[in-house]
């Protein structure tokens, strides 16, 4: 008869347990496990999410609005004289019209960045006061509304 | 093996080992170093502080007089540690003209202090946003991003050596 705690039989506990322990940790990953189990630290990481981005896209916005103002003040001090490209500079007054449109074009889609980024905020915050937890089963079709 | 093959081999291992260890500088220097120049010490709400010796610095190593803050903020999550400040600031260049310098720090948890980010002259003569379709063409694109990488990297190793050599003369006296 063989022995039961045998060196094989070890081993194959142990890779047993580390499966099952890689299985939970995988559960915990996904949104069902982790608003079921988890759901302080779930929201954390959402709203936490939330916030940097929120936080970036008027950065981004922030940094277009500066470009514009510098490229309007270089625009004006070239027209005044104050302000004398080097020779074979790509800066001129045409380039410098031009910059302000593409400017422009970009904050119209960075203001859009940030509204949007603003409400997956407002949303994160939501599902947390309403406690929301995504169900083992079938959700039907729609998005989940707290 | 011969001789000469002996030698091309020892030739060949030191230039590598020369090349990796350049790399190692630079990376060091880039990502490790020189954001934090300065900036220890500083808590988070020392923002102000922060941002004040970051922009003396970087305006200085351009060539640039700094004049004043044009507007400064400060962001941090309520849940998480991370924190951010950014500003423009209105500087003056040698030939009298204006210009206007983006500052970004962020707050590193794992380090405890402020850092320098990406942070640049706004609507320089070698801004990207000056460009066209066509022009100018792929070498001269080229030529632009490569002088704009390597003038600011001369430019961060000029205000590192300036920091070391006066580290407290990038303050503003009683701030």
């Amino acid at each position: 008869m063989k022995r039961l705690l045998s060196r094989e039989n070890v081993v194959r506990a142990l890779l047993l347990v580390a499966l099952g322990g890689t299985l939970w940790k995988g559960f915990l990953k996904t949104p069902e496990g982790a608003t079921l189990v988890r759901p302080q630290s779930f929201y954390n990481g959402l709203v936490n999410d939330g916030e940097n981005t929120a936080i970036m896209k008027e950065r981004h916005r922030d940094v277009l609005e500066a470009t514009d103002k510098a490229v309007r003040v270089r625009l004006e001090e070239l027209r005044a004289g104050a302000y004398k490209p080097a020779p074979g500079s790509v800066v001129s007054e045409q380039s410098l019209t031009r910059a302000v449109r593409k400017d422009q074009a970009t904050r119209e889609r960075a203001v859009d960045d940030e509204v949007r980024a603003f409400e997956k905020l407002e949303r994160a915050r939501r599902l947390e006061a309403a406690g929301w937890r995504m169900g083992l089963g079938c959700a039907p079709a729609g998005e989940a509304k707290p | 093996m011969n001789r000469a093959g002996k030698w091309l081999r020892r030739a060949l291992v030191a230039g590598l080992g020369a090349l990796v260890v350049a790399v190692g500088l630079l990376v060091w220097f880039g990502a490790w170093h020189y954001p934090a120049i300065g900036l220890a010490g500083i808590p988070k709400e020392g923002y102000r502080q922060a941002m004040d010796i970051a922009v003396r610095g970087m305006t200085r190593s351009d060539g640039l007089t700094f004049e004043d803050w044009d507007f400064m903020k400060f962001r941090q999550v309520e849940r998480g540690g991370e924190a951010y400040a950014w500003g423009a600031a209105r500087c003056r260049a040698a030939d009298g003209a204006t210009a206007f310098y983006w500052v970004y720090l962020e707050w590193s948890k794992k380090r405890g202090q402020w850092l320098r980010n990406y942070s640049l002259e706004l609507a320089a003569p070698d801004d990207e946003i000056y460009f066209t379709r066509t022009f100018p063409g792929q070498f001269a694109r080229a030529r632009l991003a490569l002088g704009k990488i390597l003038g600011q990297l001369a430019s961060h190793i000029r205000e590192a050596r300036a920091f070391a050599a006066n580290p407290s003369g990038l303050q503003t006296p009683g701030l």
